[in-house]
């Protein structure tokens, strides 16, 4: 960028004329340009200012007291984790902590989810119990026998479903919960450096089941606790697949086969 | 950053918010995807206060660094689109086979499900921000950041081309 001109010999006038969208497009050739010929500070300064000030006058968009705010509060954290302003810090920091801690908070908002989830008639899977198929590629539950209308159980929070011992290392990072009319779902991820782990338990409202792809190693099924899992194996990854209590439940990640059936045996448990 | 140095920033910001948005609208044609550029502009000048008050041209450096920060963006969601183009690519090639095989409604795998494959499609389909994002899922713009480079990587190994 080339050093400040002096202004009284420059006359930027031409642009107050022009419309937003050819000063768009002014800004647009500018930022194609290669380093080196791009449009000088004060020329931008000037078109951009002719802009802000067209939105302003329309009311448009947020006031830059507003976007700091947003600053502060959204993107701004220093090297200590201190926020930049000098109240009470509204500060981001990642989010740990005890992984039960994390699935408490879910729990709670789950638990309103399923108490406002749709009715029982749009539960379908057979009350005998979906039949697990696969193919050399694909796993998935099929419910073609004659399929009754089950409801979700009431005040069921999921949490009931989820593995109460974690491999080592492990940190949770994230609970997430969707909630939609043809949908229940709760994904619990936990992180070990870039290895991810990722529990996924679903309800859901048609007559439809994931398809699981899968390496061409056979399926295992193990039996803890009264419950058939289906284990296999797909680019490295381990899956354990089960139903249970009208959910289509999952187990994903880079672990070992006592490390999966550990997790497995410990549902329920505390 | 000292407390002179967050000063002149707050006020540094004030008055340049607006142009800086200005230009980074034209490039990026969303005003969320605006937003979050200028603060992610900001965000460097706060972690390089001395390269910006000590350059002869503060708003030219910023300048710069806007244009950085917008060459990073549309590249990384030019990233996240390639991603979602694989991904129905090797659908369709599957899919006929799939069906024909079992007669359901088919999810390609576990893909679509994933909270991996949601988070890219948002980005590359919807054109959310990463605030919005992380404001849809409740953590913070940092975690959704870190969420989205694991997100495609972990796409990008798993879908077939």
């Amino acid at each position: 960028m080339p050093d400040i001109q002096n202004l009284a010999d420059r006359d930027f006038s031409v642009y107050d004329s022009m419309s937003d969208e050819d000063l768009e497009k002014l800004l647009w050739n500018d930022f194609s340009k290669p380093k080196g010929e791009e449009t000088d500070t004060e020329q931008l300064l000037y078109i951009t200012e002719v802009l802000a000030q067209r939105r302003k006058d329309r009311n448009e968009g947020k006031t830059p007291a507003q976007a700091w705010e947003s600053f502060k509060q959204n993107y701004y954290t220093d090297k200590d984790n201190l926020c930049i302003s000098d109240s009470a810090p509204v500060c981001t920091h990642r989010r740990s902590g005890h992984w039960k801690w994390g699935l408490i908070a879910t729990a709670a908002v789950l638990a309103m989810v399923v108490g406002t989830s749709v009715t029982a008639k749009a539960f379908k899977f057979d009350i005998w119990g979906p039949i697990a198929k696969w193919t050399k590629e694909t796993f998935y539950f099929s419910s073609d026998g004659q399929s009754v209308p089950t409801a979700m159980p009431q005040h069921s929070d999921g949490t009931e479903l989820l593995p109460t011992w974690i491999p080592e290392g492990y940190e949770l990072t994230d609970t997430t919960i969707t909630s939609t009319p043809s949908q229940n779902l709760l994904v619990v991820e936990y992180m070990n450096n870039d290895k991810l782990l990722r529990i996924k338990i679903a309800g859901y409202s048609q007559d439809t089941s994931t398809i699981y792809q899968k390496g061409e190693d056979p399926v295992e099924i193990y039996r803890s606790n009264g419950i058939d899992y289906y284990l296999f194996i797909n680019s490295g990854r381990r899956t354990a697949v089960w139903i249970t209590q009208n959910r289509e439940c999952s187990i994903t990640g880079p672990l070992s086969e006592a490390e999966i059936k550990k997790m497995i045996d410990s549902i329920g448990k505390d | 950053m000292n407390a002179r140095h967050s000063k002149e920033i707050e006020q540094l910001y004030l008055q340049m918010y607006p142009k800086l948005f200005a230009y980074a609208r034209s490039v990026l044609e969303n005003d969320a995807l605006a937003e979050e550029a200028v603060q992610d502009t900001f965000s460097i000048a706060c972690q390089k206060t001395d390269a910006l008050f000590d350059s002869l041209n503060p708003n030219g450096w910023l300048f710069n660094t806007l244009k950085f920060v917008l060459s990073n963006e549309l590249h990384s969601r030019s990233s996240a689109r390639r991603i979602m183009t694989d991904y129905y690519a090797a659908n369709i090639n599957d899919s006929s086979r799939s069906n024909d095989q079992i007669g359901l409604e088919v999810i390609y795998g576990d893909i679509a499900d994933t909270e991996e494959f949601k988070l890219i499609k948002e980005m590359a389909l919807e054109g959310r921000s990463h605030l919005e994002m992380a404001q849809a899922r409740g953590i913070t713009v940092s975690a959704c950041r870190k969420r989205v480079q694991r997100a495609k990587k972990f796409l990008q190994k798993n879908i077939k081309k």
